[in-house]
């Protein structure tokens, strides 16, 4: 559970973070917001997991005491300790889904039903949200879907660093005392989650895009 | 017939002229490569020229100096055990470059031999096909944790388990690659000759396969380093008296907030490393294929 909880809240921190970076990003290409995102999500594909985090604390905790350092309670006082942890695990992978949703955007606005929307006199906001958004969209799933299976294993470092007794403890004591049987266990599972979630991107698809129904011709 | 021959091949001479010309101007015009190309041969540079650079131990310990901060005598300061940071440093470079180094040279070795067999042989594409998808579908660092869980840490062991996580995806590639290779004319011709399938797949085939491959080493290359500092910092890496950037993170994780630069050094090393070879890759790739975004285009 409190992995679980860890990973949504980092996946929405990614999602709110990249999707509409990554849309203005491409849609200003060449300016210095795209610069500036470009070389953000560069700079979060360098960095390691866990290094964000001590960073975090660092800063928010150690300079400015804005958040408990370590820990976790229950659902309650939950968020508090759970922010950072979430936000150092979403910022790594905001910086994936940024890159793909800029590329994928990118490629969709040159297209020439984005040229006949325009020249129909639509607004410049429906073109890019209802036309190009709409086409991009299974790019942009596919990455969210496999920035889920990275967080998964990201929590591992993270929970250790954060203290919060997760999946990610329960796997780094289980190594630490050789405990293989509870490692085969972690790895089954987390294995299981993975091919799961890719499945669920699987059945998203064919709403996200009524073409890639299967079944349909 | 030889006026005609002379002239082709003066056309031909003038038309690789100004290739070059034009890669000459490419290479210019991105500066994510030579960014990139320029911070990775620092940090090689370093890691290469330490020994001679400094005589310091980068084990040795002087327990009056523990924890001092970043002066004229220490560059970067000192850890808990008064050890020179600077030079732990360097020698954390060597390991970690080395790790990721051979990580990369490995899993392409093994992924070209098994992606280019796999693409020519069906049979055993549907084996090593299999092989892949169950471990891809395992995540990379829990994989790699497992391993080392079960082979024991040494930096061998952590080369290891990272060539195996990293093979497949290498395997992947080289298929893809050398599927669409194996359809072209001339690979069907080399059949038709009765070339033997060696040598059609070493030949022929693999040349095809080298631009992709090589953008994918140097991303594969930074991973490792990713990878290789996330293990040694959970404990599962390179063992502890030596120097490594993952060992020194680790080591930090108790102090840092009494001493922030014991972890904002290695951390900076490990940004700077792998955000050279990361453009590094990037440029490699938009040098070698000028149809993606960056290159030409603009």
């Amino acid at each position: 559970m409190p992995t679980l909880s860890l990973a949504v809240l980092a996946q929405i921190i990614a999602v709110i973070l990249s999707v509409p970076l990554g849309i203005l990003a491409a849609y200003r290409r060449g300016t210095a917001l795209d610069l500036a995102a470009v070389s953000v999500s560069l700079l979060g594909a360098a960095l390691p997991g866990f290094l964000l985090s001590m960073f975090l604390m660092l800063f928010f905790c150690v300079y400015h005491q804005w958040f408990p350092v370590a820990g976790y309670v229950g659902l309650g006082e939950h968020l508090k300790y759970l922010f950072l942890p979430a936000l150092s695990l979403g910022i790594v992978q905001a910086a994936y889904i940024t890159r793909m949703t800029r590329a994928s955007l990118l490629e969709t606005l040159y297209k020439n039903y984005i040229r006949t929307a325009r020249s129909k006199g639509l607004k410049e906001g429906r073109v890019v949200m209802r036309y190009a958004l709409k086409n991009a969209a299974p790019a942009i799933l596919t990455a969210v879907g496999q920035s889920f299976g990275s967080l998964i294993t990201g929590t591992i470092v993270t929970e250790t660093l954060f203290n919060i007794p997760g999946i990610g403890m329960l796997t780094m004591g289980a190594i630490n005392r050789r405990d293989v049987f509870v490692i085969q266990g972690v790895v089954l599972f987390v294995t299981l989650l993975y091919v799961l979630v890719n499945l669920i991107v699987d059945i998203l698809y064919g709403f996200v895009d009524p073409r890639l129904q299967p079944g349909r011709k | 017939m030889s006026l005609l021959h002379k002239n082709t091949s003066a056309v031909s001479e003038a038309v690789f002229k100004e290739q070059r010309q034009l890669r000459r101007e490419r290479l210019l015009a991105s500066p994510g490569l030579i960014i990139g190309f320029a911070g990775f041969a620092v940090v090689l540079a370093l890691a290469l020229l330490v020994p001679a650079l400094s005589d310091t131990d980068p084990n040795a310990m002087v327990v009056i100096d523990r924890l001092k901060p970043p002066s004229g005598e220490h560059l970067l300061g000192t850890d808990e055990f008064g050890r020179d940071l600077f030079v732990r440093l360097m020698y954390g470079a060597r390991v970690s470059l080395w790790v990721g180094g051979c990580v990369a040279v490995f899993s392409c070795v093994l992924g070209v031999i098994a992606g280019i067999y796999a693409s020519y042989f069906k049979i055993l594409d549907h084996i090593l096909m299999r092989i892949c998808d169950g471990l891809i579908a395992i995540p990379g660092i829990l994989l790699a944790i497992a391993l080392i869980a079960a082979l024991g840490t040494s930096s061998w062991n952590v080369i290891a388990a990272l060539t195996i996580v990293y093979t497949p995806s290498v395997a992947r590639t080289v298929r893809a690659s050398a599927m669409v290779i194996r359809e072209q004319p001339y690979v069907e011709a080399a059949k038709v000759q009765g070339f033997t399938n060696f040598r059609i797949l070493w030949k022929l085939i693999l040349p095809g396969v080298i631009s992709p491959l090589t953008v994918q080493a140097s991303f594969i290359f930074a991973q490792a380093i990713i990878s290789e500092a996330s293990l040694s910092f959970l404990g599962a890496g390179v063992p502890a008296p030596a120097a490594s950037w993952g060992n020194m993170l680790q080591a930090s994780k108790l102090i840092f907030s009494k001493a922030p630069w014991t972890m904002i050094c290695p951390g900076a090393a490990v940004i700077l490393c792998v955000l050279s070879l990361n453009l590094l890759g990037d440029g490699l790739r938009d040098f070698m294929d000028p149809r993606t975004e960056g290159g030409a285009k603009k």
